[in-house]
């Protein structure tokens, strides 16, 4: 990053009056930077715009945002998993000191509809219960709300809340979902059956591969459920006046909120305005429509106040939509050269108690990818949705996809020990080869690029597996139990395609493109708009580096607005890895028009052809005359004075919306080392080392972070997260106390690598690489534990591998059992 | 701690090595990891991720955290060693 330079190039035009004062006010300003700024920002490992008010305690998230007059709500929330609600007497609490109102379900009969459900696949029947902000009848998980009590005291009203007095008759029942396919209880009485829709995603025909196979594995997979526990909780803050409403959320979808605000209030969209505040991460868990959010706003309406809501860590455990919770049953083909020809996977996912905005969704999306990095050539998967009483599941980091490699990495090392091969080499044997792509596979999308055998040699390089083994042999003789485990992934991100997600296509109503808007001041100073807004992704960092490649100036006069809807364009905000490959594409494309019409304004005045233009060394130039040329400031100085070609438009700021062709397939190759304590059932991670291809880098700082975050999610998964709901349905595991997410003490530091094989589908050549990390990981560990434990008679374990599981298993081997 | 003119060495070095992401348990991150340098002004790795065990971060795996700390504590030190030794 430089700075400096002495802003005054020669070449400039000498407009006169106006324009050049603009240009000296600019020369001593942004343009300063212009003349010193590298031509490629893209690429560097630049350290992050965002970071001074992060580290200096100056960001302002949602709990430092506060309205006068504003009334805060507690939610009275059910303590049972099912039950009528026979009365609510909130005498007691009305009478407390600063107690404004409560209201209860029936309160919010004026709301045009319930909290949105936004996949409809075409010819799927999924059964769909109407889900309020506040239950109404029946609650259906701990944790539903059924009140909220409005104060002017924080605390004042948690008090009042507890003195909401609620009678239940409790209904019977059932948090497994396997058992909840089989009958009563039903959770939602109008559908008769707990099942929440079928969906099957066939690709050739399994049965003739399982026919040509010479070895046929079976396992039941169990994805155990997870929270994903971002550090900041939820909150709220709606503030309705003068017939328009603001709402400040702890959101990764403004937008979405936005639409849906506007529906469910029956508010025109353009009074409505959503801003997501610095948001304390999200993991998925912020990709939502939450009913507090929408109680809020309804209630600023309705009492002409603010009103705040911030959640409590327990709150958001039993109530915030959790992830995965799938059981699978899953079979591998594969012929005695290691040829997988078939991979069938029936999935039965549990979707607790409601469909949230995306959740029977979620499965669906792993089906795509189902035969991971390989030519499989018979891939099917069937997926049956489950109501159970516990908190509805959505996206979670991945979101469908960690579940699928899991699935596939871990039955591809089952089928590799039963034919005598090692994991190394069944994986080559059936990569998809570097001069397929772009590959159609099986299940009917396009990989855009890959290769596959680059990261996992650049991994193997990295890890010597002989001299591992020959490490784990000596080990061994000592009593101490180590493991390698693989994992080679591929992904789907990058969510957008509208012709394949949306309605005509998979079937999700909110389409999938992203926009952008440039707009470059008076002084050569750029702001640009993203509907794709960070929490803590590096969006102002890398966005910033994009832009000022493409305009010729410094990234730090770049600055990028996000997550207001009541500043730029209409966005499609942020999940499914989709920032970068969609929302920085727009941008890309974006700054693109406005650098064509900043040529077109230096041709004019340096009598030059448009196409003799290029942006080199921070200025718009001549080819081949690089002193004669104009920084941006300086276009930026003429355009604004309307020193510019007859005819054309003023003004220098261009809008941008993007839909791309195709998804991206990020793929990279992780290797996971462990020790486990036979005696104990501990498990430990001494080495991690992950090569990963995300197309072209456009920030490697950035990159190393999403995947250093991305795998300990997965780690935290394998080897210590677990929501547990008790039969009951009380949630065991509702504080961090009880719900074990990783510190840096049970950590090793990570070894990455990178390769670099760009996608067709943008001209960044870039992919998501947001959760490419989770995707991988779990697998990794889980094939480790079991390398570990061969000796032991280990063959297979499920997740959670936690010292009681692994102990169990240890001793069931011992006793001659089978797998777990 | 520094301001955003004058940074401290560990605000410096949390933002050098991309300490944070989300920023939430930045603060606490990084008050914590002074308390522990005022205390250890040469950690080991080991001992700098017991010291952050009280302190949880879900975006970053801690990778990077560790890392700023190290750092901080190696341009820390560095400053100590240069400076006169102070004789009684």
């Amino acid at each position: 990053m430089s700075e400096g330079g002495n802003g005054a190039t020669d070449g400039a035009p000498t407009g006169g009056g106006v324009a050049s004062e603009i240009s000296e006010i600019a020369s001593e300003t942004a343009v300063q930077r212009d003349a010193a700024a590298p031509s490629n920002h893209v690429g560097q490992a630049m350290r992050r715009k965002e970071d001074p008010r992060l580290i200096t305690g100056r960001a302002r998230y949602i709990d430092d945002i506060s309205l006068p007059g504003t009334l805060w709500a507690a939610f009275v929330r059910s303590p049972e998993a099912h039950a009528k609600i026979v009365s609510i007497d909130a005498s007691a609490a009305k009478q407390r000191p600063g107690i404004h109102a409560v209201f209860t379900g029936q309160d919010l009969s004026d709301l045009a509809g319930p909290l949105p459900m936004a996949w409809v696949p075409p010819g799927v029947e999924v059964n769909n219960p109407e889900h309020w902000p506040l239950a109404k009848d029946e609650v259906k998980h701990v944790g539903d709300p059924v009140a909220v009590v409005l104060g002017t005291d924080r605390y004042g009203v948690i008090d009042a809340a507890e003195d909401v007095l609620v009678e239940y008759d409790p209904l019977p029942v059932v948090t497994d979902p396997e058992a909840a396919l089989k009958g009563e209880p039903h959770i939602h009485g109008q559908f008769g059956t707990n099942q929440v829709h079928e969906w099957s995603l066939p690709g050739g025909d399994v049965e003739a591969g399982f026919a040509e196979a010479d070895v046929v594995v079976e396992r039941r997979v169990v994805n155990h459920r997870t929270a994903g526990a971002p550090i900041e909780p939820r909150g709220v803050l709606a503030d309705y006046r003068a017939g328009s409403l603001t709402v400040w959320s702890s959101t990764q979808v403004p937008h979405f909120l936005r639409l849906f605000l506007s529906i469910l209030l029956g508010l025109s969209e353009e009074r409505v305005r959503v801003i997501a505040p610095e948001v304390g991460g999200g993991f998925g868990s912020k990709l939502q429509v939450y009913g507090e959010e929408v109680f809020a706003a309804w209630a600023s309406r309705k009492t002409g106040r603010p009103i705040k809501w911030i959640e409590t860590r327990s709150e958001n455990m039993a109530t915030a939509h959790q992830g995965r919770d799938q059981i699978s049953h899953v079979k591998m083909g594969a012929k005695h050269d290691g040829t997988i020809t078939a991979f069938h996977v029936k999935i039965i996912a549990d979707f607790g108690a409601y469909n949230m905005l995306l959740t029977p969704l979620i499965p669906s999306l792993g089906a795509f990818v189902m035969g991971g990095c390989y030519k499989i050539p018979n891939v099917q998967t069937d997926i049956v949705g489950v109501f159970t009483n516990k908190a509805p599941t959505d996206a979670i980091r991945g979101a469908g996809r960690p579940e699928a490699t899991h699935m596939i990495e871990v039955t591809l090392d089952q089928v590799a020990h039963e034919l005598g091969m090692s994991p190394v080499e069944i994986r080559r044997k059936n990569f998809i080869p570097k001069d397929a792509f772009p590959a159609e596979v099986a299940t009917g999308v396009i990989y855009d690029s890959g290769d596959y055998d680059k990261t996992l040699d650049r991994l193997l390089e990295l890890v010597d597996l002989d001299g591992f083994r020959r490490e784990q042999e000596q080990l061994r003789s000592q009593g101490v139990y180590r493991g390698i485990g693989f994992s080679t992934y591929t992904e789907i991100c990058g969510l957008a395609p509208s012709r394949i997600t949306g309605p005509a296509g998979v079937g999700v109503q909110a389409g999938g493109w992203e926009s952008a808007m440039v707009r470059v001041h008076n002084t050569g100073a750029v702001t640009v708009y993203t509907g794709s807004s960070g929490h803590g992704q590096g969006h102002e960092t890398a966005f910033a580096q994009i832009v000022a490649d493409r305009l010729g100036v410094d990234p730090a006069v770049v600055e990028v607005i996000h997550g207001d809807t009541g500043t730029g364009p209409e966005g499609r905000n942020t999940y499914g890895s989709r920032s970068l490959a969609v929302g920085g594409e727009a941008l890309a494309k974006c700054s693109n028009k406005v650098a064509d019409k900043a040529k077109q304004i230096v041709a004019h005045h340096l009598e030059a052809a448009p196409e003799d233009i290029e942006v080199k060394d921070g200025k718009f130039s001549v080819k081949g005359s690089p002193d004669k040329g104009m920084t941006l400031a300086e276009v930026a100085g003429v355009t604004y004075v309307y020193d510019i070609p007859d005819g054309m438009e003023p003004g220098l700021e261009a809008t941008t919306f993007y839909d791309p062709e195709n998804f991206v397939f990020p793929f990279g190759a992780h290797a996971c080392i462990v020790d486990v304590d036979a005696a104990t059932g501990k498990t430990k991670v001494v080495r991690y080392v992950a090569v990963d291809d995300c197309g072209n880098a456009i920030n490697p700082l950035l990159i190393n972070g999403q995947i250093h975050g991305g795998i300990v999610h997965a780690i935290g998964q394998a080897l210590y997260e677990r929501v547990h709901y008790d039969e009951d349905g009380q949630l065991v595991t509702g504080t961090f106390v009880d719900y074990a997410l990783p510190t840096a003490a049970e950590l090793p530091s990570f070894e990455l690598d990178r390769t670099e094989t760009p996608t067709p589908v943008n001209s960044l050549g870039a992919k998501g690489v947001g959760e490419a990390g989770t995707i991988a990981a779990s697998p990794a560990v889980t094939n480790a534990v079991i390398d570990a434990l061969r000796p032991l008679g280990v063959n297979y374990i499920n997740m959670p591998l936690s010292p009681m599981r692994v102990w169990e298993a240890i001793e069931e081997s011992q006793k001659g059992g089978v797998p777990a | 701690m520094g301001s955003e003119e004058q940074l401290h060495p560990l605000q410096e070095a949390f933002w050098n090595d991309h300490g944070l992401q989300c920023g939430y348990c930045t603060p606490g991150m990084i008050m914590a990891a002074a308390a522990f340098l005022a205390d250890n002004i040469n950690p080991t790795e080991q001992e700098v991720r017991h010291a952050l065990e009280g302190n949880l971060c879900r975006c970053t795996g801690y990778h990077n955290i560790v890392k700023a700390v190290m750092d901080a504590a190696k341009s820390k030190s560095a400053t100590i060693e240069q400076q006169p030794e102070v004789t009684a």
